[in-house]
């Protein structure tokens, strides 16, 4: 009575998978420090990577993975209507990641790639995060996912709160890790222009930023492409750099290809 | 009290002892860069000049610090924080020293502030003089803070085969009589110390065409520069700079619940004024939007608003947030062409 | 012209520890804005001057400031009128009466009441203005002979956001007090004035010697009322306007509410226009 209300009683959660490697799904298993407590709080009617059990009657919908199929859209629809929150987990379903790459190439011959002979059967879209199909009401994101973070955005959901989601960039957080700038190890890094709450993971084991959680709120674009320069990418490096997680949103704006194409 | 002099083996024996009891934290370099660091042995810490990656001020302002503890599950009950671990830190350079005097002087004389309070009574400074420049991107001379009158506990200068150890504090005091081999200081050991003084001066150039206290009349009539917009076109609004800066000190404070929803932290965690959050109301209005005000702010804060209000260096020249800036914005040079030629609107290219 | 200094209920070992408050009444205003009555569970007194601001916060989910809405005259209880914008506020919604939340402060200079005395007061508000202008409009009214003229300015965007609306048809049916309305957007409903708050100032009559203006409204609003009440030869140091910035601390601290120099929590929020029309980030230009 005296602490936050819960907005959602022991709401009912259900997981479920577009296209993706499932690693976010796992992250939610390897909660095994919380997930005894977070069973008190949540309870889970759909969740195929961990129980048998399945239910349409659920209140939160976790969604993993990116849309690449007719089916995908429809599936989300039904799911929108279902859920009283939708909340998508990991890089394919938002900003899109590395099913996004299927972007930069022509989709008749992905599809005749993948499926060979038999393509016509499994018919396929351009990946699209899930938030181009449907409203989403929150992005847990990473690739994969922090179980860490996402113990604290169901919390935060729970009790009313916006995600406690960093509007700034990686810098912020890899400068308090008092690691060594990966620019100053020879490479490049999307941490200028990457939204943090990883805790600049990547930076901190001696790799450097991919961008996988998306941009923050306030990139300083063209500074960061002059400096990606500066290190002697070239265009084409640059919108590699875009493409590999953040191609959908970056490349649809416009800003980014003009200055690619010149 | 009188000066002490200590052979290098006997301060390194003694550093051993202490860290064998105590929380010692000291610089200790790993490839480029040098941090301050729990040390079990002397022999792990750095001699390097070079700025810690970040200043000392973290272990009393700690980049994510809880201050309350509540429950609400029977009544309510809150637990202010007070963080009472006892932390002797050694190799805290001059600039890092007038830093930490500066949040003094803020949280405790003007804010009495017990979270900084409680923190900066359980840590013993022992101070490490310059003699050489760290490198070009420090400009302590021109701010004046490589000279240090007060603010530690210890103070030592390296004479070559032996410290010549100043003492601040009856904390000190105590320390330096633990020390046991250290000797009284005499005339021979201070005019070594003179000359290990007057010898910094050649070394030490001036870096800025202006002096420290010339600063805040040179800012305010630059309110209208051109650079202000340059600086906000390069500007990555990182936090880089405020995030390694030892006078920093702006924060967020924070709620986080436990997971059984009755009981949580209120914490206060590091922020940013380059951040476009930092000045956003509850109605989503942000009151210094534009990068090049955020840019402004920062180096009004440094040189000209700290100094106006608490009468000490708001930047003390260390070179830190040139060092972590990936565009290059460099207060010497800003600070430099406001003083110089008014800058023409500029595109990068 | 002098303010009062700073008041601190009591000194802490932390500036962060709260007092605990009771949620007493809860009325809804317009769709967006309740008003709560709270109670300090030790049973004091809030002890503020019109014009300052508390801290509030739900435990778990945190703090945010609000401007102190009720007259220091009407003791042991004190009002906040809140906007449901953010965490806090939503949650705070979420809570019924007997709740308790957590309060800091008095915190920031208020209104100059002392140098207000014996003069003629002009109060401007603009939208969610007069919040912090109630707890100066009750407390003029209580101690009504002490002061001269007193005329009451209030603007809002829709007649539908006025606040106050029972209150302030009570204020109006008094002789000594002078209220002129206006809505930016007229509704059908609507008989009032139609038009920013400055067009309030044209059939008005103001003695630049002894008036004091009290303006609080948005950026936009203070531009152009500062720009009326000095045309009508009002000193600089005594027009009195009240900023709304982040304060997230209240004590000086964190950083957030700086304009330039000064530190809106505790430097203000009340300032004279002459102490602020020289800094950029007060946004008067």
């Amino acid at each position: 009575m005296n602490g936050p209300i819960s907005v959602l009683k022991r709401p009912r959660l259900a997981v479920f998978e577009l296209a993706s490697c499932a690693g976010c799904q796992l992250q939610i298993l390897n909660c095994e420090d919380e997930l005894i407590d977070l069973l008190r709080l949540v309870e889970f009617a759909y969740f195929k990577e961990a129980m048998s059990e399945t239910s349409d009657d659920y209140d939160v919908a976790l969604i993993e993975g990116a849309v690449t199929r007719p089916a995908d859209e429809e599936k989300l629809r039904v799911i929108r209507e279902r859920a009283s929150l939708v909340v998508t987990l990991g890089s394919c379903a938002f900003p899109v990641g590395i099913p996004g790459l299927k972007n930069t190439h022509d989709l008749a011959e992905v599809e005749k790639l993948v499926y060979g002979d038999h393509a016509e059967l499994f018919p396929s879209t351009q990946a699209k995060p899930v938030d181009a199909v449907i409203p989403v009401d929150a992005h847990i994101l990473g690739c994969p996912i922090h179980k860490d973070e996402f113990v604290r955005i169901v919390t935060a959901l729970l009790i009313g709160k916006r995600p406690p989601v960093p509007t700034y960039p990686v810098c912020v957080e890899c400068r308090l890790k008092e690691n060594v700038c990966a620019y100053d190890r020879g490479l490049v890094c999307l941490g200028p222009v990457t939204r943090a709450g990883c805790g600049a993971i990547c930076p901190s084991y001696g790799s450097r930023c991919f961008g996988c959680r998306g941009l923050a709120d306030d990139p300083n674009l063209p500074s960061a492409e002059a400096l990606l320069e500066e290190k002697g990418r070239s265009p084409e490096d640059i919108r590699a750099e875009y493409v590999l997680y953040n191609g959908y949103y970056t490349l649809a704006e416009g800003g980014l290809k003009a200055k690619v194409a010149k | 009290m009188i000066d002490r002099v200590v052979t290098k083996a006997d301060l390194l024996d003694f550093l051993d002892r202490l860290a064998a009891e105590r929380k010692v934290v000291a610089p200790v370099a790993e490839g480029p860069l040098v941090r301050f660091k729990d040390i079990g042995r002397a022999a792990e810490i750095s001699d390097r000049y070079l700025p810690t990656a970040l200043p000392p001020s973290k272990y009393l302002l700690p980049p994510k610090e809880l201050l309350l503890r509540f429950r609400t599950d029977d009544g309510v009950a809150i637990e202010p924080l007070f963080d009472t671990g006892e932390i002797v830190a050694f190799g805290v350079r001059p600039c890092d020293l007038h830093a930490l005097a500066l949040l003094d002087a803020i949280f405790i004389d003007d804010k009495h502030d017990g979270h900084y309070l409680s923190r900066r009574e359980h840590i013993t400074l022992i101070g490490v003089e310059c003699l050489e420049p760290c490198d070009e991107h420090c400009f302590c001379a021109s701010m004046e803070t490589l000279d240090v009158p007060s603010g530690y506990d210890l103070l030592l200068t390296d004479l070559g085969d032996a410290y010549y150890v100043q003492i601040g504090s009856s904390l000190g005091k105590t320390l330096v009589e633990s020390l046991g081999a250290a000797r009284d200081a005499v005339y021979e050991d201070r005019t070594r110390l003179r000359k290990a003084h007057d010898s910094r001066h050649a070394a030490f150039t001036r870096r800025l065409d202006v002096t420290y206290d010339q600063l805040p009349a040179l800012l305010a009539e630059s309110s209208d520069s051109l650079l202000w917009d340059v600086l906000g076109e390069k500007c990555l609004s990182c936090g880089a700079c405020t995030n390694v800066c030892p006078t920093c000190y702006c924060f967020d404070v924070r709620d986080e619940v436990d997971l059984d929803l009755e009981g949580g932290r209120r914490y206060r965690a590091w922020d940013s004024c380059q951040l476009e959050e930092f000045a956003m109301v509850g109605t989503g209005e942000s009151f210094r939007q534009p990068r090049s005000m955020r840019v402004k702010h920062r180096f009004n804060r440094k040189g000209r608003y700290i100094l106006e209000r608490y009468g000490r260096q708001g930047c003390v020249g260390c070179g830190r947030c040139a060092r972590n800036c990936l565009v290059g914005i460099n207060p010497i040079e800003v600070f430099n062409q406001l003083k110089g030629q008014p800058v023409e609107r500029t595109v990068r290219t | 012209m002098s303010t009062p200094a700073t008041v601190h209920r009591r000194l802490k070992p932390s500036p962060f520890l709260p007092d605990l408050a009771e949620i007493v009444r809860k009325d809804r205003l317009t769709a967006a804005e309740t008003l709560y009555q709270l109670r300090l569970v030790d049973g004091t007194e809030l002890g503020h001057v019109p014009g300052q601001f508390v801290e509030v916060g739900v435990f778990g989910v945190g703090e945010a400031p609000f401007s102190i809405s009720s007259s220091p005259s009407r003791g042991e209880v004190f009002e906040l009128c809140i906007r449901r914008v953010g965490d806090v506020t939503g949650a705070l919604e979420r809570l019924g009466l007997g709740a308790r939340v957590t309060v800091r402060g008095p915190f920031g200079r208020g209104f100059p009441l002392d140098a207000m005395r014996g003069r003629n007061v002009l109060v401007i508000a603009g939208g969610l203005g007069i919040v912090p202008l109630r707890s100066l409009i009750i407390n003029l009214l209580d101690e009504r002979a002490d002061f001269g003229d007193f005329t009451i300015l209030y603007g809002c965007k829709n007649p539908t956001d006025m606040l106050f609306k029972d209150e302030i048809t009570r204020w109006a049916a008094r002789s000594d007090v002078d209220i002129r309305i206006t809505a930016d957007i007229a509704d059908p409903s609507w008989k009032g004035n139609v038009g920013p708050v400055t067009t309030l100032f044209r059939r008005l009559t103001i003695d630049p010697r002894n008036t004091v203006p009290v303006m609080v409204g948005p950026p936009v609003m203070f531009r152009h009322v500062v720009k009326q009440v000095l045309a009508c030869g009002i000193p600089e140091d005594r027009i009195v306007l009240s900023l709304e910035r982040r304060m997230k601390c209240g004590v000086g601290e964190c950083g957030h509410c700086q304009i330039n120099g000064v530190y809106v929590c505790q430097d203000g929020p009340v300032f004279t226009y002459a102490e602020l029309k020289r800094l950029e980030e007060a946004m008067l230009r």
